[in-house]
């Protein structure tokens, strides 16, 4: 993989929880052992979705095998970089986990904040008029896709990767007790503890015992 | 492609009302996002940045705007995130607020619904 998911750029200074990377690198375990990655069901949703209601020329063609390839995303990106160029700026895109971030570059966004100094709304809907309307298109389901593939390649869902997490720390008992659509809540909420809450929001389980 | 107006789009907080709110406390609350039929819920909250914590949207996002120490605005870039996305306060800033999103997938096109905390 030639893009770097692990470093986030300090200018822009955002940061998305994977929770894919709760279990121990499962993107080493899929390469390593040749296991092919699983779309999950939310993954195919959005894909029949884009195919069904329509998508651009460059969705369809990369969705049309319900895979992602690191070139098909790099076409994306490439697309989306080119789209903001087109509109005079240069394009930030860091992909994290099974996100992504976006925006102009830090240079760029702080001419806008200066120039929109006393209305800092306008400025944030001036980097947005830009940005949005490339994400349309490019990256926008694409790199979804391509996240949970890479980061999430056995395809289980947000409960069943937090479920798989809590066990890790012993705590699968107690997770037990707690349905589905709370558990995410439950976690980010400190109930099962700091530890928990930190380790399974933001995937660092390697160095567990 | 098809693009939905935002200005059609209805966004709707419950709970706590959310205000712009200084670093030093906290604003959360459950967020409804509604778009034409299609509801979704994520749970918002500020405290070292804007987090966003999905319920049953397709995806969410987040985005810190602050003031720095010598006095002028800023934000981070957007995040993007199927479960939990938090964009952090930069370093060197004396205020922050957050603005959250959740995003429907209508019609193959996902739809975000951005709100200020």
């Amino acid at each position: 993989m030639k893009r770097s998911r692990s470093v986030v750029g300090a200018a822009a200074a955002v940061i998305a929880l994977a929770v894919g990377g709760c279990s121990p690198d499962e993107e080493s375990e899929a390469s390593t052992t040749g296991t092919a990655p699983v779309l999950s069901a939310h993954s195919q949703m959005l894909i029949e979705d884009l195919l069904t209601w329509g998508g651009s020329d460059l969705e369809r063609a990369v969705l049309a095998d319900r895979m992602v390839t690191d070139a098909e995303m790099q076409q994306a990106e490439d697309a989306f970089r080119a789209c903001v160029a087109k509109a005079g700026y240069t394009a930030y895109f860091e992909l994290m986990g099974e996100g992504y971030a976006t925006g102009v570059s830090q240079e760029e966004r702080d001419q806008i904040a200066a120039r929109y100094q006393h209305d800092i709304d306008a400025g944030i809907a001036f980097e947005a008029s830009i940005i949005h309307p490339c994400e349309a298109g490019t990256i926008e389901t694409i790199a979804f896709i391509y996240g949970q593939l890479t980061s999430n390649p056995r395809g289980l869902t947000y409960p069943e990767l937090l479920r798989e997490c809590l066990g890790l720390l012993g705590l699968e008992a107690e997770a037990a007790s707690v349905a589905d659509e709370q558990l995410g809540g439950a976690v980010s909420g400190g109930e099962f503890g700091k530890e928990a809450e930190l380790r399974c929001m933001t995937g660092i389980l390697q160095d567990l015992p | 492609m098809k693009k939905l107006r935002w200005g059609a789009v209805l966004a709707v907080a419950l709970a706590a009302p959310l205000a712009f709110v200084p670093s030093a406390q906290a604003a959360k609350g459950r967020l409804v996002v509604v778009v034409g039929t299609a509801t979704c819920q994520y749970t918002a909250s500020v405290a070292g940045g804007a987090r966003a914590d999905n319920h049953s949207c397709a995806r969410v996002g987040a985005q810190t705007q602050y003031i720095s120490a010598a006095g002028g605005t800023g934000w981070t870039a957007e995040v993007k995130h199927p479960t939990t996305a938090i964009a952090p306060v930069p370093s060197g800033v004396t205020y922050f607020s957050g603005r959250t999103a959740g995003a429907i997938n209508v019609a193959g096109m996902m739809t975000y619904v951005w709100q200020t905390l």
